[in-house]
């Protein structure tokens, strides 16, 4: 029994050493496109604020609890089994401590359970469309990001996913009238500028990049992610000294993908003003 | 008597005085020892008679001295004889201790007789004949006694004073003599003229005497009125009392006058103790058959005794009561005076002893036993029609007799019953019946217990008692009877029957009871046995008696009534049954941990079957799920499945798979894996539904348990365990989707390889990995990509049986082929050397394009060849193509032409433009159907980031965009508060 709770914490702290997952809070609730569909950007005190009795144990999963929400979870099962929301959040707290196959397995049971009780329910879907695009199968990603969009198509959560999907392999038509939904939503969202700013820089279209990362509160300008691709945008448009200063953040938060990216940039910024004198 | 006394005293005074003392020649042992005033006085009179003696002519004088003196011996030795005759205690020869007195009497008689013969006219005749008649009466046989006082009067002068005391005394004695003599009317004469002497102390006692004569002869009320009168004059001094004797008889002299309640009020008036005189009045008054005043009597002498609280008079008073009662026959009465003694008897404990009280008892016996056997002579002479009064009585008699001689009071009681039986009242005579056993209980009247029992237990067939009270009396009747004669042969139906009564009235603890003594008492009848134990145990089985059901079948399974296994296992089996039903009832109530110690302890008893035990293990495992403790419903299971035969196992398939998706859904994956592989694995030989669900979950519980070997285990057991063709494939595809899902590569090429064979997996096989070399493109993984070809060209040598995916490779190959052609022809530049040479630069411009030419050919060769599922490749070769036209319109363009003029350069650049021209339209035109194909397919491959030319990114800083760091996981569909 102890061997097998230790064996357990084990698992959790060897997955979350491994996840990906970073904190990407939105200080201000308003500014969040996805407040409603998505609690990965919850600051500690809006979780904690949340109310509803059936979002306690996933709320648990975000604070990076996992053994003990799972275990509350487990808890409900009873109560809840029939639901697929419970289901959706066991698979998300495997999903956040990077568990995937469980992860997946518990996406599905949502799935069923939707599908059985004849509900439109979306989250499983959009979040296996995430552990597909995290393993590289985009095609399944798509297939099931699509699927989440087209079982509710006012769900924006799915949309801003795909919306990656299609930058990332220069779809950016498709990727821009997904992400146009959300922008003329809220205007104010950091990472749906952020996109498209880099759905922007991805065809070459400087200015206008520069024009929605500008956008971008300067409370979340230094988070890595927005700031190598606005720096990107910079350095594209010639302010190198502005890219440069604007690549000085806090690295340690940073995935070792964006890390990569960064130094390309700072390399290439470097050059520029070298050559600048 | 008193007058000679009186006499004698005055001669030994006389004799003392003037004569010495002699000592009478006589032997005296110290037993004949007499007073010594005795001694003298036979001194004196011994001595005067031998003065006398020696007086040879005595004359009359000294004759009748010595009749005095002989007289006065007489009463000394009469004295000394009536000692001895004490002494001896012998009444038989009385007439030998008392010889020498009636000698010495004759002796004196002859004297006397000779003196009044010899001197016929001496003065003191009468005196002579006075003495005989005393020495008659008080030592000898008194018939001279009457003639000599008769004739003493006779001679004694009336006319001499001195004769007036003497004649007195003669008279007195005469009235005592006839008195006693009964002859009362000569008595009544004498006392007639002693009456006229109110001088003598006597006279009360004469007047008493005197009384009785009259009442002798009748004269009632003469006889009352000297008695009142003696009565009245008792207070004087003068006379001796004889007030004690009035006031003894008293009573009859007025019962005699017909006056009782005078006599009553008599006692009242002169008795402090008038009870028993008016008791002895009562009783004289009933002897004369007046029962009325008798019965005022009797009363009235209650009253008095209980009034004085004089009990041993009361208890006598209802003695003579009960008597006189039954004499008058008045039964309301006697029974009246019975309940009176019974309440005196309470009242004052121990005051009627056990002879009276046997008396007592006995008299009222008698009465109601002849009234018994009237009432039943009765009933059979009138056809059976009794007198209800009587049997009142009769009843009430014997509930009387209870209370007073509670020693008997069984025997009582069952006489009663039995005066009931005699009248056919059979209720009421098991009434009877009952309340004597009851009292026998403590009885040792072994005898009068079976009478009382076998009449008992005989009545109840003609009873019509109330059931309740009806079974009340047979139990108490069967087990009297079972307990005294415990092996009689009427006791084998009496342990039967009282059973069949207990249960009946289901006090099953005293059935079973009696049920072991039945077996001790009569081993012989097992199999009656058998039936009964069958019964109780039905009954608890019946009130789900768990606790008493357990106990017997303990009991019967170490071999109580010899049941035979069969049996014991079915016992068993309804027991386990009823406590499951029991606990499930506890889990139900909501208190799982109880009911949970109570599966176990079926469980830990080994004494249950295995399919018991497995289902106590196998409830255990639910409820410990039910509190989610997965890991201990799980340790349960296994313990129940390891005691389940492979039947039950089939049957409770279903339940244990569906234990395993809950293990699994309760997020217990090694749970779920170990009891889904468990369940497939032991039940692999045998046919059964939803058998391949239990292949797929514990191949796909595996899995997701990271047990990828297992997996692949349980999947090779396919064959073995005989599951359908379609459901292995279908497996097969999961588990091939779950290492290409997880890119557990490593498994999959291994389960890749091991199922070279199945061609039912090759599409799957063929499109991921057709899927895992895009990947290994877009990442430019390179171990992946030698994977890739070191399993391609396994699959080539293993003869893996699919052309496409060959076919695929083999286009892949030929693709690499035409890569290294495009890439040589691309930098392959059209050269010109220091002076322009016209006809070698057409020459390598037909080349070229002759090269382009072959290029193009091959490749839409290949394009053709390509089927459906791999666009990439598609896209891959229209990009080899268009880069290639691109590349030779550009070199086209781009061509040094040396040693020219200018006019000749101008003139060549603008014949050769439209050729460059032509040839990047014609790679354009190849870019375009690639970007349609990306477009249309919805391609995510590396061939996108050239042929969309959005990729800005990876143009400027060599790696894609990294859109999985902005992922969003979607957890509601609803609006936070």
């Amino acid at each position: 029994m102890i061997a097998r709770k230790l064996l357990l914490f084990i698992t959790f702290a060897t997955l979350w050493s491994c996840s990906n997952i970073s904190v990407r809070e939105v200080a201000d609730r308003s500014d969040d496109s996805f407040s409603n569909e998505a609690f990965l950007r919850y600051s500690e005190t809006s979780l904690e604020n949340l109310k509803s009795p059936t979002n306690q144990e996933i709320i648990g999963c975000y604070k990076k609890d996992f053994e003990n929400s799972l275990k509350k979870l487990k808890e409900k099962f009873e109560a809840r089994k029939n639901k697929p929301e419970y289901w959706n959040q066991i698979g998300t707290c495997y999903y956040l401590a990077n568990d995937l196959p469980k992860a997946m397995s518990f996406y599905q049971q949502a799935i069923d359970i939707a599908r059985t009780r004849g509900i439109h329910y979306p989250p499983p879907f959009n979040n296996l469309g995430l552990i597909f695009l995290k393993k590289g199968s985009y095609q399944k990603a798509h297939f099931y990001l699509k699927k989440a969009i087209d079982t509710a198509p006012r769900y924006l959560t799915p949309k801003f996913n795909l919306s990656g999907l299609y930058i990332k392999f220069g779809m950016t038509n498709k990727a821009q009238k997904l992400l146009m939904k959300i922008y003329n939503n809220k205007k104010h969202d950091f990472e749906v500028l952020a996109l498209l700013g880099t759905l922007h820089i991805q065809e070459n279209k400087i200015n206008r990049a520069l024009y929605f990362f500008s956008q971008i509160k300067k409370l979340y300008i230094k988070r890595p992610h927005i700031a190598v691709h606005y720096a990107l945008a910079l350095y594209l448009g010639g302010e190198h000294n502005r890219a440069k200063e604007l690549l000085n953040y806090d690295r340690g938060q940073a995935s070792d993908e964006i890390n990569k990216l960064h130094d390309k940039l700072l390399e290439l910024i470097n050059s520029e003003l070298a050559k600048k004198g | 008597m008193t007058v000679k006394k009186i006499v004698t005293t005055i001669l030994c005074f006389i004799l003392i005085l003037f004569t010495e003392t002699s000592v009478l020649a006589e032997t005296q042992s110290e037993s004949q020892q007499m007073r010594p005033k005795w001694y003298q006085l036979n001194k004196l009179i011994n001595k005067e008679l031998r003065l006398i003696k020696k007086v040879k002519k005595k004359g009359a004088s000294l004759n009748y001295r010595k009749i005095e003196l002989y007289s006065e011996k007489l009463a000394l030795i009469k004295e000394k004889e009536n000692k001895l005759f004490l002494q001896s205690g012998s009444a038989k020869t009385k007439k030998r201790f008392f010889k020498r007195s009636r000698r010495l009497e004759r002796q004196v008689l002859k004297l006397g007789k000779y003196v009044i013969k010899r001197y016929p006219y001496y003065s003191k005749i009468g005196n002579i004949y006075y003495t005989l008649a005393l020495n008659s009466r008080d030592f000898g046989t008194k018939i001279w006694t009457a003639p000599y006082l008769l004739m003493a009067l006779k001679k004694l002068s009336k006319k001499s004073k001195a004769n007036i005391k003497l004649r007195y005394n003669a008279k007195m004695a005469l009235a005592e003599h006839y008195y006693n003599s009964k002859k009362y009317k000569k008595a009544i004469r004498y006392y007639h003229d002693i009456l006229t002497n109110p001088g003598d102390e006597w006279h009360l006692k004469h007047l008493y005497n005197a009384a009785w004569c009259y009442l002798k002869v009748l004269n009632h009320s003469k006889a009352l009125r000297l008695l009142l009168l003696a009565n009245s004059k008792s207070k004087d001094s003068r006379y001796i009392s004889v007030k004690s004797q009035i006031l003894d008889n008293a009573g009859t002299f007025f019962t005699y006058a017909s006056k009782p309640r005078a006599g009553a009020k008599f006692y009242i008036k002169n008795s402090k103790d008038p009870s028993l005189h008016i008791l002895k009045m009562a009783k004289t008054t009933a002897s004369n058959g007046d029962f009325k005043n008798a019965n005022y009597l009797l009363n009235l002498a209650l009253k008095q005794a209980q009034s004085t609280n004089n009990i041993a008079t009361e208890l006598e008073i209802y003695q003579s009561k009960i008597n006189i009662y039954r004499q008058f026959t008045r039964a309301d009465l006697f029974y009246k005076t019975i309940l009176q003694i019974i309440t005196f008897n309470e009242t004052h404990k121990e005051a009627i002893n056990k002879e009276t009280l046997i008396d007592i008892s006995s008299k009222i016996s008698e009465l109601v036993g002849l009234m018994q056997l009237q009432l039943s002579k009765d009933f059979s002479k009138n056809r059976h029609t009794y007198s209800k009064r009587k049997l009142k009585q009769i009843s009430n008699f014997f509930d009387a007799l209870s209370r007073l001689d509670k020693n008997n009071a069984r025997k009582y009681m069952y006489y009663k019953g039995e005066s009931y039986f005699s009248i056919h009242q059979y209720n009421m005579a098991a009434h009877s019946y009952a309340k004597a056993l009851k009292y026998t209980i403590a009885s040792e009247d072994l005898e009068l217990k079976k009478k009382i029992l076998d009449s008992f237990l005989g009545t109840f067939s003609k009873t019509t008692l109330k059931r309740k009270k009806s079974q009340t009396y047979l139990e108490l009747g069967f087990t009297e009877y079972i307990k005294h004669w415990p092996n009689d042969k009427k006791s084998k139906e009496y342990y039967k029957r009282l059973f069949n009564l207990y249960v009946k009235q289901r006090k099953l603890e005293k059935a079973n009871t009696l049920l072991m003594a039945f077996n001790n008492d009569f081993p012989d009848a097992n199999e009656m046995q058998k039936t009964m134990m069958t019964l109780i145990l039905d009954y608890y089985i019946a009130t789900k008696n768990i606790q008493k059901l357990s106990i017997l079948v303990k009991q019967i399974e170490q071999g109580l009534l010899d049941f035979d296994e069969v049996y014991i296992k079915k016992a068993h089996l309804i027991l386990a049954t009823l406590l499951f039903e029991r606990y499930q009832g506890i889990a139900k109530s909501g208190d799982k941990q109880k009911a949970i110690e109570g599966y176990l302890s079926l469980y830990n008893n080994k004494t249950f079957s295995k399919k018991i035990r497995s289902q106590a293990a196998y409830s255990t495992s639910i409820l410990y799920l039910d509190l989610l403790d997965t890991e201990k419903s799980y340790k349960w299971i296994s313990l129940s499945m390891q005691l389940m035969s492979r039947k039950a196992l089939i049957k409770s398939k279903s339940e244990l798979n569906t234990l395993a998706s809950r293990y699994f859904f309760l997020q217990d994956f090694t749970s779920a894996r170990k009891l889904s592989k468990t369940t497939f694995r032991r039940l692999c030989n045998m046919r059964y539904k939803n058998k391949s669900t239990s292949y797929e979950k514990s191949i796909h519980f595996a899995l997701i348990d990271n047990k990828a070997d297992l997996a692949l285990k349980i999947y090779g057991h396919s064959k073995k365990c005989k599951i359908p063709r379609e459901i292995v494939q279908k497996v097969g595809i999961n588990i091939i989707n779950h290492f290409f899902d997880t890119r557990d590569n490593n498994n999959y090429f291994s389960f890749f390889r091991a199922n070279i064979e199945s061609k039912d997996l090759y599409e799957t096989f063929n499109s991921t990995i057709i899927k895992l070399y895009w990947h290994a493109k877009d990442t430019g993984d390179a171990i992946l990509a030698e994977q890739i070809d070191a399993h391609v060209i396994d699959l080539e040598l293993n003869g893996y049986k699919d052309r496409s995916l060959m076919s695929f490779f083999k286009q892949v190959k030929k693709l690499n082929e035409l890569s290294v052609i495009a890439d040589s022809f691309e930098k392959d530049n059209l050269k010109t050397s220091e002076v322009f040479n016209e006809n070698q630069f057409n020459n390598d411009l037909a080349e070229k394009i002759s090269v382009l030419k072959g290029l193009t050919n091959e490749s839409m060769a290949l394009i053709n060849k390509q089927y459906e599922q791999t666009p990439e490749l598609t896209v891959a070769t229209y990009q080899l193509l268009s880069d290639s036209y691109e590349a030779f319109a550009e070199d086209i363009r781009n061509v040094d032409i040396k040693g020219e003029t200018k006019t000749f350069i101008a003139s060549f650049k603008k014949e050769m433009g439209p050729l460059a021209n032509n040839i990047a339209g014609q790679g354009s035109k190849y870019h375009k159907i690639a970007k349609e194909i990306i477009l249309k397919n919805n391609l995510f491959t590396v061939f996108n980031h050239k042929m969309l030319e959005k990729n800005k990114i990876r143009e400027v800083l060599g790696a894609d965009f990294f859109a999985t760091d902005l992922n969003i996981p979607m957890d509601t569909t609803k609006a936070p508060k």
